[in-house]
Order: structure tokens, then sequence, then C-alpha cells
């Protein structure tokens, strides 16, 4: 067994070093190599799931005294499949995508690579190896997004993530030498067993370990998943090759919250580190899906759809569902890495014939008219509010009873009703002939869409995290005072059911935005449009310190 | 006299503003040869010097070192010129050892952290020997495009450049992870400047990298570097790697 997943992290290393050496020779061929090794790849990551479905204890390889261990767990081996399935699916769009573009063998070598730091992050059994895994993979995606090495904006904004990824390394390194100084051991089951043993160490400044610890992890995850503050890196990387940018969106920017997943034993341990990580998911899912909303350029607005994905993948974590944001993560990156690769094929055809049904979607989501027939808006009120509810609550009181015990449970379903209810009213806007058919359709679609989510992300946690008490220790973990939630809870909720019935009624008078707020919306409007001036600034403060490095070195006389 | 000794490794272990002197001397030196001979020898008497000192380091020469280190690694961020680079990254980096010994590194492993810093930049002031010989200059607004001309110079530089600037697997990656780790309960402030000093070397690093490398080539063809070339060079990476590999065995 420990064989076997030794040989799934060395075959991409090996097919990197054969296809380097032998491209010149090999020639377009190259490609057949890497490709090959990427099937077998695949195909030993879905034995070593498997095995490790049927035998969930932990093993380790050390292949160094003090480090380089390999760690085989659910998590690691889990992964591992998701990264080896995306590989290579990028592997084979790219045999065909890339052969008119120069250096077509670097490329699949440096895909390679790419793919082998990433198995060797996630089944890394030390902070040493994961560190520098991390670290490969941000060199790796420069050279990646770069491969144009005629093309300077491709390597402007390969800079831009080099640069964040970078400043994300640095929390990482210095987390791990606080673990190694504390716990006297880069062996990760070795230090998580002294967490458990003994959580309440003090570190630098006298402050807590693991919250000091979590926040650097923390801010490490949130430059790797492009959170608020460090996220213009990613709605501008569309210069590079596109198989590239389906690997980045699809597994590349989803490793923050396989980081935060794999430090869990440390989270556990936390007060209030969670909290903080569920405000910047939740601050980025909120102000991603509102940029995305606002671009004009459909590439920057996926940019921003991941952006969006990943504050919500982060604030899964925040609410303790940490299983349920490693489900969040593979789901994205597979409908992700769709569309990306899918993208290319879509443009061409629309170029001939945009394929656009003139139906009622149409008329709502392109002409934006409204029907002029609808049902009672007071009725359809109260069915936007009530079944999403009941669907959503139903769902998960059928899977765990003791669901709705848990805070961050309450949240998520939030979320879902949230969703769920804006489905229903986007509906009640459409102009159709048969409003029962299309709504009994569309109640049945979301009723399987929510029993299977509810199903699959219990099947994830009892996969991931089989100590129940484990998992519900890391809910308790996020939680906050009764008082404090049910009050956040009902404010959210008022406000919500308040703007759609506001907005129900604004329907029925024939208005939706008075001219109170307009001014209001449009300078908000402006400001989305201009991305909040994040560019702006971040450039501002790079030539500022440009002028006075030039500055010092002229007044140094450049010795 | 200890302190007359201090002040002294300070010129070789460059402490600013006597680190003038090193950069000075670096930038005169023309030919390849003296230019190798200065990086491996340049930073010995300072070690010499400073283990050899009848009094204990204090904290001042932490900080000053510190300073130093900052200082280059920010000046370096709008440095064009390969040779300008390479010793201001030296002066950096050497400047790193006086933390090392502070935190009392044996001989030995001071040797192997100045030989951490110093083999890549060895490498790396090989190469621009060779393409200040072809172009007259290593001046990265005058050689640009170096990825369509030169692709396996290109190939060099990225990997040289790489192990300069601290990436995993090379021996300065370890020797900064090791000097983070030993400081960071006893100094933190010490341990996040080294930290910087890392950013600002990935920084500088890339963007002279992409500077040089990226665009269309220049009208004026030149030969790349030979195939056997190459080979004795991708050779100096293996054994880098392994003497980065042999080191994160010794200090972490």
């Amino acid at each position: 067994m420990q064989q076997l997943i030794l040989l799934v992290i060395a075959l991409p290393f090996l097919s990197a070093i054969v296809t380097q050496l032998f491209c010149a020779r090999l020639g377009k061929r190259a490609a057949t190599v890497s490709v090959m090794s990427l099937w077998l790849t695949f195909i030993l990551a879905c034995i070593t799931l498997w095995l490790a479905t049927s035998d969930a204890t932990l093993q380790e390889y050390s292949l160094l005294s003090s480090w380089g261990i390999i760690r085989f767990d659910s998590l690691g081996t889990l992964m591992c499949l998701v990264i080896s399935a995306i590989s290579l699916i990028v592997h084979i769009y790219s045999v065909r995508y890339m052969v008119e573009e120069p250096g077509y063998g670097r490329f699949f070598t440096l895909l390679d690579l790419m793919t082998g730091s990433l198995m060797l992050m996630v089944v890394a059994g030390d902070l040493i190896t994961l560190v520098i895994a991390w670290h490969l993979v941000g060199i790796l995606l420069y050279f990646l997004l770069g491969h144009d090495t005629r093309s300077r904006p491709a390597y402007r904004y390969a800079f831009w993530t080099w640069i964040t990824y970078r400043f994300g390394d640095l929390p990482l390194i210095l987390a791990a030498v606080l673990l190694f100084q504390a716990y006297d051991s880069w062996s990760l089951s070795v230090i998580f067993a002294r967490i458990a043993e003994n959580p309440q160490i003090l570190t630098v400044f006298d402050l807590p370990l693991v919250e000091m610890v979590g926040s650097l992890i923390a801010l490490a995850a949130f430059a790797r998943s492009a959170q608020f503050f460090l996220h213009t890196w990613l709605p501008y990387t569309m210069s590079g090759p596109t198989p590239v940018s389906a690997l980045m969106h699809a597994g590349i920017v989803n490793a923050g919250g396989f980081l935060i997943n794999r430090f869990a034993p440390v989270y556990v341990e936390t007060g209030g580190v969670l909290h903080w990580i569920l405000v910047v998911g939740l601050v980025t899912a909120v102000l991603g899906s509102l940029l995305m909303l606002t671009q004009n350029d459909i590439k920057k607005a996926l940019g921003y759809s991941t952006m969006g994905q990943m504050g919500f993948m982060i604030m899964e974590c925040g609410v303790g569902a940490f299983s349920l944001a490693i489900y969040h993560l593979i789901a994205h990156g597979l409908f992700k890495g769709t569309m990306f690769l899918s993208a290319g094929g879509v443009i061409g055809k629309a170029r001939k014939n945009d394929g656009i049904p003139k139906d009622a979607l149409y008329n709502f989501v392109v002409a934006k008219r409204p029907a002029k027939n609808r049902k009672p808006w007071l009725l359809m009120a109260a069915m936007t509010i009530i079944i999403p509810a009941v669907v959503i609550f139903a769902a998960h009181w059928f899977v765990a009873q003791d669901f709705m015990h848990k805070q961050g449970a309450v949240i998520l379903l939030f979320f879902g009703w949230m969703a769920g209810a804006q489905l229903f009213f986007v509906t009640y806007r459409m102009r159709t002939k048969n409003f029962v058919r299309l709504f009994t359709m569309m109640i049945t679609s979301f009723i399987i869409v929510v029993v299977g989510y509810s199903y699959i992300s219990h099947a994830f946690d009892v996969f991931l995290y089989p100590d129940q008490e484990f998992a519900n220790r890391l809910y308790a973990a996020a939680s906050i005072d009764i008082l404090w939630f049910d009050a956040i809870v009902i404010l959210m909720t008022v406000t919500i059911v308040a703007n759609w019935l506001r907005t129900y009624y604004g329907g029925r008078k024939g208005h939706y935005m008075g001219n109170v707020y307009k001014p209001f919306t449009l300078a908000f409007y402006a400001l989305l449009a201009r991305e909040f001036y994040m560019i702006e600034l971040y450039t501002a403060l790079v030539r500022r310190l440009d002028s006075i490095a030039t500055r010092l070195n002229v007044w140094l006389r450049w010795v | 006299m200890a302190s007359m000794s201090l002040l002294l490794a300070g010129l070789f272990l460059p402490l600013f503003p006597m680190s003038i002197v090193f950069n000075f001397v670096f930038q005169r030196a023309s030919s390849a040869v003296l230019r190798v001979f200065i990086i491996i020898v340049w930073p010995l008497p300072g070690l010499w010097l400073i283990e050899n000192s009848s009094t204990e380091l204090v904290d001042i020469y932490v900080y000053w070192a510190l300073f130093t280190s900052v200082l280059y690694g920010f000046r370096t961020v709008v440095v064009k010129e390969l040779s300008v680079w390479t010793g201001f990254i030296a002066t950096s980096a050497w400047s790193l050892l006086w933390v090392a010994e502070y935190l009392g590194a044996k001989v030995d492993d001071l040797i192997m952290h100045t030989f951490a810093y110093s083999i890549p930049l060895v490498l790396l002031a090989l190469i621009v020997a060779r393409l200040e010989r072809q172009y007259e200059s290593a001046y990265v607004g005058v050689v640009t495009g170096l990825a369509q001309e030169q692709p396996r110079t290109t190939g060099l530089i990225v990997v040289v450049i790489l192990a300069v600037i601290g990436s995993p697997l090379f021996p300065s990656f370890f020797s900064l992870l090791s000097n983070i780790n030993n400081v960071v309960m006893v100094m933190p402030s010490i341990a996040l400047a080294i930290v910087l000093v890392w950013l600002l070397w990935s920084w500088s690093g890339v963007r002279l990298l992409q500077e040089l490398v990226v665009g269309d080539p220049a009208v004026f063809q030149h030969d790349d570097i030979s195939c056997g070339q190459t080979m004795l060079f991708c050779f100096s990476f293996v054994l880098l790697v392994a003497g980065g590999l042999y080191m994160a065995e010794v200090l972490l």
C-alpha cells in the first residue's frame, strides 16, 4: 500500500523528467508519454482511495530521517484522486489545444511537475515537505501562466500570482517553525497528537500557540484561495493558456480549503480563529459574486465567480463544516474546469449561431422582460419563502437529525434557503404558458439537488472525519454565544424577507428601485465596476516602493 | 580590539555602509574568474573574524545586519543590471550570516550557510559574464526576449535565479528556513525581518527574470550556450539540490 501511494506521487515527476529529456527526440509524442503516465497515476489513485475506504487507519512512510514523510489517509487519497482526474482531463485536452504552440514539450513537463507537486502537497506528512510542495506549486504556476514567453501581459499577471503566493507561503513557514519549536517534531501526526494532549501552550509574545498557528495557516490559505484583499491576481490571470486556467480554477486555487482541513486538529482547539475565517470567507463570497455580476469581460466574470466560490468554501471552514468544504472544492473544481475547457468550443459555435432559445428564460435574463400575467404576488412570496425552507430542513433532518444543533449547519441551511428562494423568485418573474408545470419541475429538481447534496456531504463527513466527536468539536469551535447567534440569524432573515417583499411589491406596482436609493445604488455600482479600486491601490503602492528604491540607489550610486 | 575585529568583519560579511566597498569592487571586476573568486572568497575572512572574536556578538550587530539585508533586498527590486543585482543579493544574503553566528551556529554550519548563498551566485556570475560578452552589456533593458533567442541559456538563468532567491530544495531555502526556525522563539522580530528579506528576493528575482526573458527577441541573434556546458550546469544544479537535502538533514 505504501509503495502504491509513493508510485502515485512519483509517476508525474518521472514523466516530467522523461518528457523534458526526450522532448527534442520525441517531438509531439512527448505528450503521449505524459498522458499515459497520468492515466496510470489516475488508476493507481483510484486503487489507493479504494484501499483507504476499506481501511481508514493512518499509515505513513518516511523517506528521510526527520522529514520527507508521506501520509496515507482519507483526505490525502481523496485529494490525490481529484487532482489526478482533473490533471488527466487537462492533459488530454492540451494534447491538441497546445499542439501549435511553441514549447510543447516544456508545457507537458510543467504540467507533470505541477501534478506531482500538488499530489506531494496533499500527502505531505510533515511540515517541511508540506512547505516545499506548497512553495513549488506557486513557482510552477508562475511558469505555466507565462508559458508564452512573448506575451508581456501574461507574465505581468503571472507576476501578480507569484507575489501573492509568496506572500501566502511565508505565514505557512512561520506556522511550521512555531509548531516545531513547540512540539519538537516536523511530523504532522506527532504534532497533532501532542496538540491534543497539550493545546494550551503559549508561543511568541505570550500568545496561545493554536490561535497564532491557526491564524497564520488561515492567512496562507487566503492568499492561495484568492480571499478579499489577496484576490486581484485571480481575475487577471486569463492570459495564460486555457488548460492552465482550467487547472488553476479547478484545482490549485482550492488548496486553501485543503490546507485548513489538513490542520483541522489545530483548529479544533482554537477559540476565535474560525470566526474571522468565516467573516473573510463571507465577505469574499459576497463581493466576489457582486464583482462577477458587474463585469463586461466574461473571463474576468469567471475569475470573480471562482473568487466567490472560494469565499464560500472558506466560509464553510469558518462555520466548522470542514468536510463540506472539501466536497465544495471538488464540485467547484469539476464544474469550473468544464466551463473553462468548453469555453473555446462555445465561443466558436456562438460566432456562427448564438444558440440562445428565445424562451421565458431569455425574455427574463437577456431581454429583461418580466412576465405580465403572473400568479398573485402574495401567494408567490409565501411559496418563495416557505417551500425552500421546508425542502432543505426536511432533507437534512432525514440525513442527520442532530444536524440542527450545530450553528454552522444552521448558517449553511440559511444560505441554501436564500439560494432556493431566489430561484423561486426568478421563476415567478418568468413568462410561461404553463406555470404549474414549470413550477413543479423546478421544485422536483430543487429537491433532487438538496437531497443529493445533503447525502453526499454527510458521506464526506463520515469518510473524512469518522470520529463523530471530533467533527462535533469542530462545529463547537466555530460556534458563538447562542443569544448573539439567534439575534444575527433573525436580523438577517427579517432583512432578506423584507427586501424580497419590497421587490415583489415593487414588481406589482411596476417599479423596482425607488428614487431614494438611486444615487447610492449608482455610486455602489461604480465602485463595483472599478473593482473597489484595488488594482489602482496596489499599482500606486508598487510605484511608490519602486520610486523609493530608485532614489535610494541613485543616492547610494548603485553600490 | 574585539570591536575593531567585528567592524572589520562587517567589511567582509557586509554591513552598511561598509557594504559599499564590496559592491564597488565586485562591479569593477570585469572578468568572470575574478567575480567568481570574489564571491567565493570575500565572506571567508569575515567568518574567521567573527568566529575568532573574543567578545560575544551583541544584539546591535544582528539588527545592523538585518537592516543591511533588508536595505539591499529592497534596492534589488528596481535593479536591471545583472552584475549589480548579483552584488546586491550577495550583500543581502551574507548579512544574514550574522544572525546564524548570533544563534550560535558551529563553524561548519556557518560555512555551509555561506556556500548555500554563494554557489548559486557563482553560477549566476558565470552566465552573466557570458551574456556580457555577447551583448557587451547585461542590462536587461538591452537584453530582452532571451527565451526566444537562447532557450538553453534562459532555462539556466531561470533555475539559477530560483536557487538564488531561496526556492525549495536549493540550499538557500534550507538556510533561510533554518535561520527562521532557530530565531523565531528567541527574537520573533528577526524572524519576521528574514521573512521580509525572502519576500524581497522573490519579488526582485522574478521581476528581473521576466524583464530579461520575456518579449520579442533582439534584432541581432546570438548563439545559445552549448549542450555540453548546459549539461555541466545541470549537473551543478543536481549537486546543489543534493547539497540542499544534506543541509536540511544537518540543520533541521
